[in-house]
């Protein structure tokens, strides 16, 4: 029986396995090689900070 | 908290007969001078059929009140005479003893106007106008305010308007009252209030200088308000340098972003010689019928291999106010260019860690982790065959809708979801996912350019978990689950690779999106 800690949400697939009973996995998918996303996170969040020290004043 | 609304008049109050020839134009002429956002609200009302305009005098007592002492402790001399309020009914009576029979079906909302020294000109200090009257015109949270009128309290529901004194508050003042007024639960900030947290921040406004995002943020995070700030720097034509940061993300993304989940955004831009002026976005307009090109420029870009058309696509413009000149106008979409320095202040709610441009990113990450789920069950079902097609073939030619909502409100969209053929999801599936959900979700949902538009359908929707921070590391750590038409997919973590787990949620069809007048 799988361990819910292992789940991305684990108290989601407790209360869907006490609804459903056990469900073996289906299969595996292997990780998105792609760093697509984690660079735009941080691309982002650097953007954020330098947005911070904008010297602009509203009027 | 502001009582203008609800104080009694201190004489008896005006009747005017507002049909025709009464001239609006003439009567704010005699009373206000050339104020054009007065002028704005008085043409709204007359687009709304007012026929019966209410005049009272009050005095100067809540925010106003706090104004005015303000002002003093500036040494400057306030204006004695009393404030006007006007109140706009879509109903015609004579005399104010028939305001009794009134309600709230007639009444269209108010303006409060008061003299600023040193010169003893008018602005509108506050206004609440019944939300536009246009059948595509989207807002996604108004909030009620209660209105004295003649002795009797009505109510309207709208977004409200202020003006700047020019003195102890600007712009920047009138636009964060407004934002803040549409989040927090009095549904009202005072101006005095602002500068109370920005003196005591050690960032005090400065007598007749404008605000600086410092401060803008400053109130902002004293207030626990959660934000995405993007600054997008005025570019001279030629200028490509700044093609990798994250500044090609479009800035109406952004406003979009909090726009869709019922959060105000603030945009500033810079006004040639005149520095700069910011505003309050609120809301926005869609054209089903707006045509998108299958072309690079319809795609949003995550990066080289992750793209997606972005809902926002189909709004034509934004709807703001704009303190200078009046409530509700639209803003059109691509009117400020790079050319403008632009910034964006985006909203989002309390509890959120991360906004809607990440969240939509990561869904479209997990989308294409599902491709070859999707592409196995495009074998048996022809709308997961058309969602793969536009996944694989077409290169990301699906369309992502990122909002915000709680667990109660995404459980009863759910309830209410319909396939084609009328098939609904699970009773027991509904329990197990209301028990189980985090209480804040990012919900992306995935539809096709085809049925996007003009059908407001979807093929399901990637669901975060709000209340995580974002990680830039593919560890699961935000998703929650993924509903795909009649399959909903939960995630299970190994050391290679994502273990999935399906159930089944029935609809083989596409059903409604998420409507946001839940959210109201």
């Amino acid at each position: 029986m799988a361990t819910y800690s292992n789940f991305s949400c684990p108290i989601l697939i407790q209360k869907l396995q006490e609804q459903y009973g056990y469900q073996e996995k289906k299969e595996d998918l292997p990780f998105r090689k792609s760093r697509d996303v984690s660079e735009f996170i941080k691309a982002k969040e650097e953007s954020e900070k330098k947005s911070h020290s904008a010297k602009v004043v509203f009027k | 908290m502001s009582d203008l609304r609800t104080a009694s008049a201190i004489d008896v109050p005006q009747v005017i007969d507002a049909k025709p020839a009464f001239s609006n134009f003439s009567f704010i002429e005699s009373l206000f001078g050339n104020l054009d956002s007065i002028r704005r609200i008085f043409s709204q009302v007359r687009f709304l059929g007012y026929k019966t305009l209410i005049v009272e005098h009050i005095d100067s007592v809540g925010f106003s009140k706090e104004d005015d002492l303000d002002l003093q402790s500036e040494g400057i001399s306030i204006v004695l005479d009393p404030l006007v309020r006007v109140s706009f009914f879509r109903n015609e009576f004579k005399n104010i003893a028939d305001i009794t029979s009134q309600d709230n079906s007639s009444f269209l909302g108010y303006a409060i106007l008061k003299k600023i020294p040193p010169d003893g000109h008018w602005i509108v200090f506050e206004s609440v106008i019944i939300s536009p009257r246009h059948d595509n015109n989207y807002l996604h949270k108004l909030r009620k305010y209660n209105v004295n009128v003649g002795g009797k309290l009505f109510n309207v529901k709208g977004i409200l308007y202020c003006q700047q004194n020019s003195l102890t508050n600007v712009c920047a003042h009138a636009a964060l009252r407004t934002c803040i007024s549409i989040i927090t639960p009095p549904a009202d900030f005072s101006y005095s209030l602002m500068n109370k947290i920005l003196r005591d921040g050690g960032k005090p406004h400065v007598l007749k200088q404008g605000l600086s995002i410092e401060q803008i943020v400053l109130i902002l995070e004293n207030l626990n308000i959660k934000y995405s700030l993007q600054v997008f720097p005025r570019k001279l034509s030629q200028d490509s340098s700044d093609k990798t940061q994250v500044n090609e993300i479009p800035y109406q993304s952004f406003l979009y972003s909090s726009i869709e989940s019922g959060y105000p955004a603030l945009l500033g831009f810079s006004l040639e010689e005149l520095g700069a002026h910011i505003i309050p976005v609120f809301g926005h307009t869609f054209n089903q019928d707006t045509w998108v090109p299958k072309a690079k420029t319809s795609y949003f870009e995550v990066g080289k291999d992750t793209r997606y058309v972005p809902s926002e696509t189909w709004v034509s413009t934004y709807i703001c106010h704009d303190d200078n000149f009046g409530s509700y106008y639209c803003l059109p979409r691509n009117y400020l260019t790079n050319e403008n320095e632009i910034t964006v202040i985006a909203l989002r709610p309390f509890n959120a860690e991360f906004d809607a441009i990440l969240a939509e990113a990561i869904a479209a990450d997990y989308l294409y982790t599902l491709k070859p789920i999707i592409h196995k069950e495009g074998e048996t079902n022809e709308w997961a065959k058309r969602l793969d097609g536009a996944i694989n073939q077409k290169g990301g030619w699906f369309v992502l809708r990122t909002l915000c909502m709680s667990v109660e409100e995404y459980i009863e969209h759910l309830r209410l979801l319909k396939g084609w053929g009328n098939e609904t999801i699970p009773t027991k599936l509904l329990s197990a996912l209301s028990a189980g959900l985090p209480k804040l979700l990012w919900v992306a949902e995935v539809s096709l350019p085809e049925l996007f538009p003009a059908n407001k359908r979807k093929l399901g929707e990637i669901v975060l978990d709000a209340g995580k921070v974002a990680t830039p590391k593919p560890d699961l750590a935000n998703f929650v689950l993924a509903r795909i038409l009649n399959k909903v997919y939960c995630f299970e973590r190994s050391k290679e690779n994502i273990g999935l787990v399906e159930y089944d949620a029935e609809i083989k069809t596409h059903t409604d999106l998420f409507s946001t007048q839940i959210l109201n």
